[in-house]
């Protein structure tokens, strides 16, 4: 039992989870991290972490996500937390149309805070209670195409498409760390040159049990 | 072995408690207490009789003696004399008994007025903020502690929701925050003993009625007053006054336990990461329930200074962990500090925590008093 898979990975992502109070978000992060879900947890104060590693063309991505409290007055700590980050899941909630109002505030935030390049994905939550949906998906996802933001509908409650969602966001950072379709895909014009993200990688760090190359 | 077995605080635990909340008298609560039987949600170790007897003989002098009071229930007070002396503590209620019964009579109806002015209007005659503000309250009142059954009754529900939103109404300045719930629940627990006899988890919402529970309410109101009174900066925008006892608490960890600091640092967790939550909540959160209200008599006792006294628990609180903390790596303790294995503790393990405090208040708020950062 010497081999802790935890610590065996070769890249390292962190993720901020944002949005209004109670739109989900960290039921969405207990679902993909620990596959639970409490309909009735508490609040988040500040913020809170947790970790989940997953495969993607055979190298070990760990998801470093923080979770942040979503009322306004917390901003100025949470910003805090945008620093660094490579990825963001940006929640609303499709029963409430003012979370998805909202969703242009905090793409502000992210603009204000957060390095120029962090792949963001815009994640309509609660898709179960589909007969008090507030948000129709059409508009959301044309709201995505036009802001060039990733766009998928969840349900932490059921399960559905919760670990899609991570899934699709840490593919796509890695494919922009890793380059190795930055040339192909030009149709992400807000995303810049890979290397301007940080990225933690495991390997440079310790300089030992090289699996092979990255960058060719 | 700890002598008492302590009731989890899992509802699907049994209790020996009628289901149906059945009249259990208050002599019987008395007894309880003085025996020192468990009390659930709302237990209590036994508090020995002398101090019983000194808490009555304060509580029935014509003027209660408030420092002696303060004095004698830093350490705990019995359950059956909380609401009064909580509502003394609080500077709620005057020292003077003759004065008691009509002081109570004015703020709750103060209170009752302002029901009707800010909280019954149609939404349309409220502001964009005031809209704002009721939509934050209305998405976090029925996450309130959640493992209290009775706090999610409709009654209850209604009435958080109401004094929440009144009291944001009411103190602009920082508004209602996430997490003040959190600190009017010891409160609510403690004023609606009074009226519920037994141990909480038999307790039935049957037997309140409107009256009695708006009286309930606005003692919770003016008593969240009183407690946030001194820490509205922590509230306001940015929230400078967590930020300093933050720093102030790594500091004070810093020059009493180095190693424990030093390791944070190595790992890069900064004491914001976990310390945001303790000083925001008054460190309820990180504890059962029923030790909430037994650090709330603490904090009433310490009146004004209580927020001093944060800082010193947070860094023995931290502190308690010391051997674990300085193995962790920065993951693990990341996710220990979020949270802290605190759900089998007992009022003695609370107990000892406070103490530690006292002694690191007595050893460093000199020294430390021409450090501060103001």
């Amino acid at each position: 039992m010497s081999h802790k898979p935890d610590d065996d990975y070769d890249y390292l992502f962190k993720v901020v989870l944002i949005g209004d109070s109670g739109v989900g978000k960290s039921n969405l992060l207990s679902r993909f991290t620990r596959n639970e879900f409490s309909l009735e947890s508490k609040s988040t104060i500040g913020v809170e972490f947790a970790t989940r590693s997953i495969q993607v063309d055979g190298k070990t991505i760990k998801a470093q996500i923080w979770d942040t409290a979503g009322q306004e007055r917390y901003r100025a700590i949470t910003s805090a937390y945008y620093r660094g980050a490579v990825g963001a899941l940006l929640v609303y909630d499709i029963t409430k149309s003012v979370t998805f109002e909202n969703v242009e505030r905090w793409l502000k935030e992210l603009r204000d805070h957060a390095d120029s390049n962090i792949v963001i994905m815009l994640v309509g939550n609660k898709s179960d209670l589909k007969h008090l949906r507030d948000v129709q998906t059409e508009v959301a996802q044309g709201f995505c195409e036009r802001e060039g933001l990733s766009f998928i509908e969840t349900s932490a409650l059921e399960s559905t498409n919760v670990e899609k969602a991570f899934q699709q966001i840490l593919t796509e950072i890695y494919h922009i760390v890793s380059k190795k379709v930055l040339d192909s895909e030009d149709n992400r014009p807000k995303i810049g040159e890979g290397r301007d993200l940080i990225v933690i990688d495991k390997q440079h760090d310790e300089g030992a049990k090289k699996k092979g190359g990255c960058c060719s | 072995m700890a002598m008492e077995r302590r009731v989890s605080e899992d509802p699907s635990t049994s209790y020996d408690v009628p289901a149906n909340g059945g009249p259990i008298g208050t002599q019987q609560q008395q007894a309880a207490v003085a025996s020192g039987a468990s009390q659930g949600l709302l237990q209590q170790a036994a508090i020995p009789e002398h101090r019983v007897r000194k808490f009555n003989k304060l509580l029935q002098e014509a003027v209660v003696d408030l420092d002696a009071l303060r004095e004698l229930s830093w350490s705990g007070v019995p359950l059956s004399l909380r609401p009064q002396v909580w509502r003394l503590l609080c500077g709620y209620l005057p020292p003077a008994r003759s004065r008691q019964a009509q002081t109570l009579d004015r703020r709750r109806r103060e209170y009752a007025d302002m029901v009707p002015e800010y909280y019954d209007i149609p939404h349309e005659e409220r502001s964009e903020d005031e809209v704002a503000a009721y939509r934050q309250v209305v998405v976090d009142v029925p996450r309130t502690a959640p493992n209290v059954p009775f706090f999610h009754e409709p009654i209850i529900q209604e009435s958080l929701q109401r004094l929440l939103y009144i009291w944001g109404i009411r103190h602009p300045a920082s508004g209602y925050v996430q997490g003040m719930n959190d600190l009017v629940t010891p409160f609510l627990a403690v004023f609606l003993s009074e009226h519920l006899p037994g141990p909480m988890e038999g307790w039935s919402a049957d037997t309140l009625n409107e009256s009695i529970m708006l009286a309930v309410e606005a003692d919770c109101y003016w008593c969240l007053c009183k407690l946030v009174e001194g820490i509205q900066d922590h509230y306001t925008y940015a929230q400078p006054g967590i930020q300093r006892a933050v720093f102030r608490i790594k500091e004070l960890v810093r020059r009493c336990e180095a190693e424990v600091s030093d390791h944070l640092e190595s790992e890069a967790v900064d004491f914001i990461q976990f310390a945001l939550r303790w000083v925001n909540c008054l460190l309820v959160r990180e504890l059962p329930f029923c030790l909430a209200i037994r650090l709330w008599d603490t904090y009433l006792a310490e009146g004004t200074g209580f927020s001093e006294f944060l800082i010193y628990l947070s860094a023995a609180f931290l502190l308690s962990w010391k051997e674990r903390l300085t193995r962790l790596e920065f993951q693990d303790l990341i996710l220990f500090l979020q949270r802290l294995p605190t759900a089998d503790w007992t009022e003695a393990q609370l107990e000892r925590v406070l103490s530690e405090a006292f002694i690191l208040r007595s050893s460093y708020s000199d020294a430390q008093s021409h450090l501060r950062l103001g």
